[in-house]
């Protein structure tokens, strides 16, 4: 039922391993692997400096990597991107709900952080905006290997932490990711034309 | 004088490791992990006691219930015990001890 939508490493046996820890599927930041399987999807950071950068990409789970406000309007108006990383500009976030970009929160981050403290109120602050605004949330582990990846009750803990109820929490791990895994699957398939129109 | 009776859980979880780790290792990182994040105060509420039951790998704790998602965070951000890689996932939270004696095939 639940997904982790950050997972910067593959190996062979990362969907058994995933399974039994709770997870349905994953995305797969960063990693060159091709997946045939369907709960497994390509992810891909992109972390503009410029405007210019900002390029639309064809399929996978696009996170944009920027706090720079006019890269983020620019992307969320014209560019094709699921999620953003990072603080999150107030002007962006009503495109974002109906476009449902997600604000995405990695587990990551609090085990790595110098100032775990500082880093919780920044993120708790862009969560409240983000549920004022009805943005989609995303919690997702960030693992760079076996021993990051977190199992799906500590990170539904981190939605709690962050100010979110149970329901919301357990939301962050399945309900946007659940449509974006159906999207993938029929764009390899060739059946996806735009998020209304698919080939029956 | 009346004291107020603090509802209790037991959250069942797992260790993973690289070598082997002392039950008593295990419970200092978990109170350090716990007390960095939520302070002396969090943790003095919050009334953690590890528990050695049902069996290796998988423990017990003993915690106030209000503290239970704060503990399950706090397990997610242990890394590292006596410098060696470990995962401390959670499992199942219960009410009371009988189930999780149970799981040892106790009574």
């Amino acid at each position: 039922m639940f997904y982790d939508f950050w997972i910067e490493f593959y190996e062979d046996k990362l969907l058994d391993q995933i399974n039994k820890i709770g997870f349905k599927g994953a995305s797969l930041v960063n990693t060159p692997q091709e997946n045939t399987k369907k709960e497994l999807i390509k992810g891909k950071v992109i972390s503009p400096q410029r405007l210019n950068d900002l390029k639309d990409e064809k399929e996978g789970f696009i996170i944009l990597n920027s706090s720079d406000k006019k890269i983020q309007q620019k992307a969320v108006k014209s560019c094709r991107i699921d999620a953003i990383y990072g603080t999150v500009d107030f002007s962006v976030l009503n495109e974002m709900r109906n476009k449902k970009i997600a604000l995405i929160v990695k587990f990551r981050d609090f085990i790595y952080a110098d100032d775990p403290a500082k880093l919780l109120a920044i993120t708790k602050k862009n969560v409240f905006l983000a549920r004022k605004h009805k943005v989609p949330l995303i919690i997702a582990s960030g693992a760079k290997n076996y021993w990051e990846i977190k199992s799906p009750s500590e990170l539904i803990a981190l939605g709690i932490i962050l100010g979110l109820n149970k329901k919301e929490a357990k939301e962050t791990l399945y309900k946007l990711q659940e449509k974006i895994i159906e999207r993938e699957w029929l764009k390899k398939q060739g059946k996806y034309i735009t998020p209304s129109i698919k080939i029956v | 004088m009346v004291v107020k009776y603090i509802k209790k859980r037991y959250l069942l979880f797992e260790i993973h490791s690289e070598k082997n780790i002392s039950f008593e290792d295990i419970e200092k990182a978990i109170k350090d992990k716990f007390k960095e994040l939520f302070g002396e105060v969090g943790l003095s509420e919050a009334n953690i006691k590890l528990l050695n039951i049902p069996y290796a790998p998988l423990f017990t704790i003993s915690i106030n219930y209000k503290y239970i998602e704060k503990l399950k965070f706090s397990l997610g951000m242990i890394i590292n015990i006596d410098n060696s890689k470990v995962i401390l996932r959670s499992l199942k939270v219960y009410g009371t001890l009988k189930k999780i004696n149970k799981l040892k095939g106790g009574n």
